[in-house]
């Protein structure tokens, strides 16, 4: 008599798969962010509780440099300037991008002759290198330039304006340059979100006796929601922790006056020194700075990226 | 068997060849500096091994060379770096141990007089480098558009009305530049306008930003640009528009130092026939800024020590002094005889033997040590009343008070 003995077979769960599937999928996203994002994030903090010029012996401080940067008013002040100005910088650029960007987009849209070539012309600044378009830009408005030759010799302007030369222009200015230089991102985004809108309802729209810009209102617009939050979380993040034209430009003193100064030209200079002062820094004092930046722009960052994810 | 003996002889000979060929090898250093104008003095010494044994490679940074070598050196490549004048410049790289004093090398420092030394003093009284050359910093102005000094003030503002009624731009500054309106613009208008005796107080502090004499001087500079005899917006240009201004001809003068007027000056490139006279801006004081510019430091960690100690030896030299007058056209730190057929060379060294600002308020310890210093504030100080937002009695009161808020040694006698 033979007896057979059935063994129990393990069959892994289809949630369980999933779950390894998942977490396998993540893995390696996750493992880079933590090295290249993460674990900076944490010697930051770190290096933000000590003194130190950028070479020799660190001393430690605790929270000092947070208490300078908040109280002190010589730094305190320097900070609540830049923060303001930063977001003056950013609110010009995004207005832009989503005005000007969403306009150019939908004339993009529209199946017209020489459509790829303009296509192209406004993609063509995005891919030079932000320090080119800092000097040609530069060069473009200087007061011997050729854009203040063209309102003298025109007879708009008797003498040349200073464009990066007054307090009063000097910050829109460079806005505009970083507006001009990252245009075609925002509308090649746009662009794409123009194009994903569903021919059928647009037709229907306009069936019900839609007017065109009711169609658009009303059915373009909804779907370009996520492609507005987006920019706008990119353009935040960006701007408020890289100030490379205005230290091309202006150099990490941020004039004329400071009034280019943002949060990037300030921690900068507390790192490495002004071109007036090279004698006082501190780069636990800039790893505090960078922090706060951090801090400041985390929320509004999460809550745009969150609330993308829920419309999805 | 003739082919081998011949083989192996060959093979000797280049053994022997190689041998001597790695043992009279250069050992390379590496020198930090923003000096670009000291490349053509390099190639020449390179060229003709004039320093036995060690090539000397140049690494030119014109902008953020502390924070290019603050980066390097914690990989430990620069075995020198040409430094800056001042203690306080000097002591954050003498706390880090990158700094040592040159006689710790044995260098012999008696070609060199007190006031190229006082340069690079230490805190503790000890010298950190040799000193190379010394700078100065007066009126600079195309000879082909002014072809005559004024000695006096009202002469100087009169040439200044004859060019403004020609077109032309009578005195160009650059008022974007932080480290331009402390170190050049504030100071050459101390050196031209003020005196030996209240430059000295100010850093000992016994006179005063608020006084008289230097409001006054500060009122009349901003009369200056008032009478239109700036250029027209000092805040939209840079230092590069300052000197391009003057080197078309469009701008007679320019406040800078006499190393735009050396041979590698960009200004040059745009006008090669251009011709720069220099004079003191012709005031109450009627001086020139003269100072001693950088001297050359070393890496006590460098593994070369050998060839940095024969390259601060150089240094010392009056082949070196010569060689510097003659490639570099400026005026040399150290007290060896020097054949100057240079006119200009030979003027800016009689100027500031003869007629420099009895004491450099830019490089004392009593001024910078504190933070904020009298850097950061005479050059947020200078840009505001260029723009017109502060008065020169509002300049004064914002220096003295900050730097007395700082600890200044003078503060109880310059309470406002």
């Amino acid at each position: 008599m033979s007896s057979t003995t059935s063994k129990p077979v393990h069959r892994i769960s289809y949630r369980a798969v999933e779950i390894i599937q998942r977490n396998l999928l993540l893995a390696p996203g996750v493992l880079l962010y933590a090295t290249f994002n993460f674990i900076p994030l944490l010697a930051l903090f770190q290096l933000s509780l000590v003194n130190w010029p950028g070479i020799g012996p660190k001393v430690y401080v605790g929270f000092d440099n947070f208490t300078k940067v908040l109280t002190h008013p010589y730094y305190r002040d320097q900070m609540l300037n830049a923060l303001i100005q930063n977001l003056v910088f950013f609110v010009v650029i995004i207005v832009c991008f989503l005005l000007i960007g969403t306009l150019l987009a939908m004339l993009l849209s529209v199946k017209t002759w020489g459509r790829k070539t303009y296509q192209v012309i406004f993609f063509l600044p995005y891919p030079m290198a932000g320090a080119a378009v800092a000097y040609l830009l530069d060069l473009f408005v200087h007061p011997r330039g050729p854009l203040n030759a063209a309102l003298v010799q025109s007879g708009l302007l008797d003498s040349p304006f200073p464009f990066l030369g007054s307090e009063d222009t000097a910050l829109i200015t460079m806005s505009m340059f970083y507006t001009w230089h990252r245009m075609g991102f925002a509308i090649m985004l746009i662009l794409s979100g123009i194009l994903a809108v569903r021919s059928d309802l647009l037709e229907a729209s306009m069936l019900d006796g839609a007017s065109r810009w009711q169609s658009i209102r009303h059915v373009v617009f909804p779907v370009l929601g996520p492609a507005f939050i987006l920019i706008t979380v990119i353009v935040m993040v960006d701007v408020f922790n890289n100030a490379d034209y205005v230290l091309l430009i202006m150099g990490p003193e941020a004039g004329p006056l400071r009034s280019t100064d943002i949060m990037g030209t300030f921690l900068f200079r507390t790192a490495f020194g002004g071109s007036a002062d090279t004698t006082d820094t501190n780069f636990g004092m800039a790893a505090a700075i960078g922090l706060l930046t951090a801090i400041m722009i985390l929320p509004a960052a999460l809550f745009l990226a969150l609330r993308n994810l829920r419309q999805q | 068997m003739k082919r081998l003996q011949k083989t192996l002889a060959l093979a000797t000979a280049v053994a022997t060849l190689a041998a001597s060929q790695f043992a009279l090898a250069d050992t390379t250093v590496q020198l930090y500096t923003w000096r670009e104008q000291d490349k053509a003095l390099f190639d020449y010494i390179n060229e003709r091994h004039l320093i036995p044994g060690v090539k000397v490679n140049l690494n030119v940074y014109t902008e953020d060379i502390e924070a290019k070598l603050r980066i390097d050196m914690q990989t430990n490549r620069p075995d020198l770096y040409h430094a800056k004048a001042g203690s306080a410049w000097l002591q954050p790289w003498i706390n880090a141990g990158v700094a040592a004093p040159v006689t710790d090398l044995g260098i012999d420092l008696s070609a060199f007089g007190e006031a190229a030394l006082a340069g690079a003093r230490g805190l503790d009284g000890e010298i950190y480098g040799v000193p190379f050359v010394m700078e100065m910093e007066a009126i600079l102005y195309n000879k082909a558009v002014l072809d005559h000094e004024p000695a006096t003030l009202e002469e100087l503002e009169a040439t200044f009305a004859d060019l403004k009624a020609q077109g032309i731009i009578p005195l160009h500054v650059d008022g974007r530049d932080g480290w331009y309106l402390n170190q050049v613009l504030h100071e050459t208008i101390l050196a031209g306008m003020t005196s030996d005796e209240w430059a000295i107080g100010v850093v000992e502090g016994t006179t005063c930003f608020t006084d008289d004499i230097y409001v006054e001087a500060m009122e009349r500079f901003v009369s200056w640009r008032d009478n239109g005899w700036l250029n027209p917006n000092p805040l939209a240009d840079d230092y590069g528009a300052m000197r391009t201004g003057v080197a078309l001809g469009t701008s007679a003068m320019m406040i800078d130092g006499i190393w735009s007027a050396t041979p590698a000056s960009p200004m040059y490139q745009i006008d090669p026939t251009l011709e720069l006279g220099f004079m003191p801006i012709p005031g109450n004081a009627g001086k020139v800024y003269g100072f001693t510019d950088a001297h050359l430091a070393y890496n006590p960690n460098s593994d070369k020590m050998d060839a940095v100690q024969k390259v601060l030896e150089f240094y010392t030299t009056p082949q070196f002094t010569q060689l510097f007058a003659d490639l570099v056209e400026a005026v040399p730190a150290s007290n060896h005889p020097v054949d100057v057929s240079n006119e200009r060379v030979q003027r800016a060294a009689e100027m500031i033997s003869n007629n420099s600002l009895a004491a450099q308020p830019f490089f004392e310890d009593s001024l910078i040590s504190v933070d904020p210093g009298y850097r950061p504030l005479v050059s947020e100080g200078m840009q505001q009343m260029l723009a017109g937002r502060i008065s020169p009695r509002e300049l004064a009161e914002k220096i003295q008070s900050g730097l007395n808020q700082a600890g200044y040694v003078g503060a109880s006698n310059c309470a406002l």
